[in-house]
């Protein structure tokens, strides 16, 4: 009995993952959704500061005002980018948008309500790295010619319609977005509940020598958070099936590292940059979160 | 309005439909703790609107724009997964489960390599005990975690049968702290072979605390003067 693979209880942990986090998709979207009908990009625009430290600080935070997840956010990055914000700070919008917003905060909140101080360094770390490749990349010249040649067209023929809409017609679109934002996310859903259920049921002996190790623990949990591509919203119910197998800093790793550059991230980020580029923001992640879950360790967190 | 909107209308109705059946049907217990009850029916209510509005009155001709390419995969995903839900039977997780995720998860959370302490708490001597579940006990044990200091103690626990590779048993039970993702096994020994008992089967267990050596080590264990089949409970965890 003991050697049997508990299929029954891998299934009930899947569908576990699922229920508990669509309602969170649900209310980001539904929260994202309503922003982006009512509250106008340049009004963000007009308040971000024009120096180069300020003005990174200042966009990595615009995910709290607007709570989208990393998949919701690239049409908000492109907008801002034919809005005329610099290429860099988009990329820290990019990168800080999925982990400082009140929805994922709650919602890592609520999964680790026995370890908050996970909460906190998800967002300190996330923040500072956001900040940081943002602040990388302006040192560059001429950045828009990172741009892909689709988003130079859009940047050329973009036009703000301000056509207003009857009320029906606003609920009609958010409906729309609702529909379509969490079935943008559902599949990736599915893929990340159902490695997280089988990893979190496999025995903890047969993982123990990857998860003691201190580099390769975290590695793991980057390499896994990247193949999952799941959405931050949800992201912290995933990384609880690895509780107690992996250490809290490779946790950190993984909450801090999906969000950032995934399977999705990437393709989504390649419509808008050009490849160079995103190997330039991949690389810079890597090595960033790689070295402070390290420092974490060595704090003995 | 073409096909795939209608079809993926009706998969947003499926899903959020089937968050609300999971309430209504107090299934929720076998996956999230009931604090989340309300916003899970609530946020299930709202995919539910959103796919009869969109089904209704909404009329998306942009299906060609990237944002609102809904695929078809994503829906029949969505199909299966609440069919699938609906007809998978709803079970506790079982004993193979409490085993895998290991002895050092609480589980005989009284073990200790040291010797008998002198110290007995006056507070528990005093405190009726007989209703004690499980969690109260191993909350008492990480206290105060001196075996000797329980013996003699009257103990009815419920919890499902853990069988150990000696031929005896522990009743245990799940706790969780957001949903059965981060469930921990906890258990006390019993003092007792498993004979015509069965792994994962739900037992009344009443007797006495002893103090017994178990794998080297000292535990606090259950010496049974009854133990009855009892059907497993609505809620079967602990929070």
């Amino acid at each position: 009995m003991l050697g049997n693979f508990p299929i029954v209880d891998t299934l009930s942990i899947f569908y576990a993952i699922v229920v508990e986090s669509l309602p969170f998709v649900t209310l980001g979207v539904l929260i994202s959704g309503v922003i982006s009908l009512f509250v106008s990009d340049e009004l963000l625009i007009r308040y971000i500061p024009k120096k180069a430290i300020p003005g990174h600080i200042a966009i990595a935070c615009v995910g709290f005002i607007f709570p989208v997840c990393e998949c919701g956010n690239i049409p908000l990055a492109r907008r801002l980018i034919s809005k005329g914000v610099p290429l860099s700070q988009v990329v820290t919008f990019l990168l800080a948008a999925p982990i400082f917003n009140p929805i994922v905060i709650i919602a890592t909140l609520t999964a680790f309500r026995f370890a908050p101080q996970v909460v906190v360094f998800r967002v300190v770390i996330g923040l500072a790295i956001a900040v940081i490749v943002g602040l990388i990349i302006s040192r560059g010249k001429n950045n828009n010619r990172y741009l892909t040649e689709n988003m130079i067209m859009e940047c050329k023929l973009h036009k703000h319609s301000h056509k207003r809409k009857s009320l029906r017609g606003t609920v009609s679109d958010l409906m729309l977005i609702i529909k379509n934002e969490v079935f943008l996310v559902f599949t990736s859903l599915l893929l990340g509940a159902f490695i997280a259920s089988v990893v979190s049921t496999i025995s903890r002996d047969n993982i123990i020598g990857i998860a003691t190790s201190p580099i390769l623990s975290i590695v793991a949990m980057m390499i896994l958070a990247f193949i999952m591509t799941i959405c931050s919203t949800v992201d912290s119910f995933v990384a609880l099936g690895y509780v107690g197998i992996f250490p809290l800093n490779a946790i950190v790793a993984f909450l801090v590292f999906g969000p950032m550059i995934d399977v999705r991230v990437l393709t989504m980020l390649s419509t808008t940059f050009k490849w160079k580029l995103v190997a330039f923001i991949t690389f810079l992640v890597v090595n960033l979160v790689l070295t402070s879950s390290l420092m974490l360790y060595i704090l003995g967190i | 309005m073409k096909v795939s909107n209608i079809i993926s209308s009706l998969a947003l109705i499926f899903l959020g439909g089937f968050l609300m059946y999971l309430k209504w049907m107090n299934l929720l217990v076998f996956y999230i703790r009931p604090d989340y009850d309300l916003f899970t029916t609530a946020m299930g209510f709202v995919l539910l609107l959103s796919g009869v509005w969109t089904l209704l009155f909404s009329h998306d001709n942009r299906s060609n724009h990237h944002a609102n390419e809904v695929k078809m995969f994503t829906t029949a995903a969505a199909f299966i997964f609440v069919i699938a839900g609906i007809l998978t039977p709803r079970q506790s997780l079982s004993s193979n489960t409490a085993f895998r995720r290991g002895p050092n998860q609480n589980m005989q959370i009284g073990a200790l390599d040291s010797n008998p302490s002198t110290l007995v708490s006056p507070l528990l001597q005093k405190v009726e005990s007989t209703n004690y579940t499980i969690a109260d006990w191993i909350k008492l044990l990480q206290i105060d975690p001196e075996p000797s200091n329980y013996e003699g103690r009257a103990v009815t626990v419920d919890g499902f049968i853990q069988p150990k590779e000696n031929g005896y048993f522990l009743v245990a039970r799940f706790v969780l702290s957001c949903c059965i993702v981060d469930a921990s096994p906890i258990g006390i020994y019993v003092n007792q072979k498993l004979d015509d008992l069965q792994a994962d089967e739900w037992v009344r267990v009443s007797g006495k605390f002893i103090v017994q050596e178990v794998d080297g080590k000292r535990v606090l264990a259950i010496d049974p003067d009854s133990i009855i089949k009892i059907p497993e409970p609505l809620n079967p965890y602990f929070y």
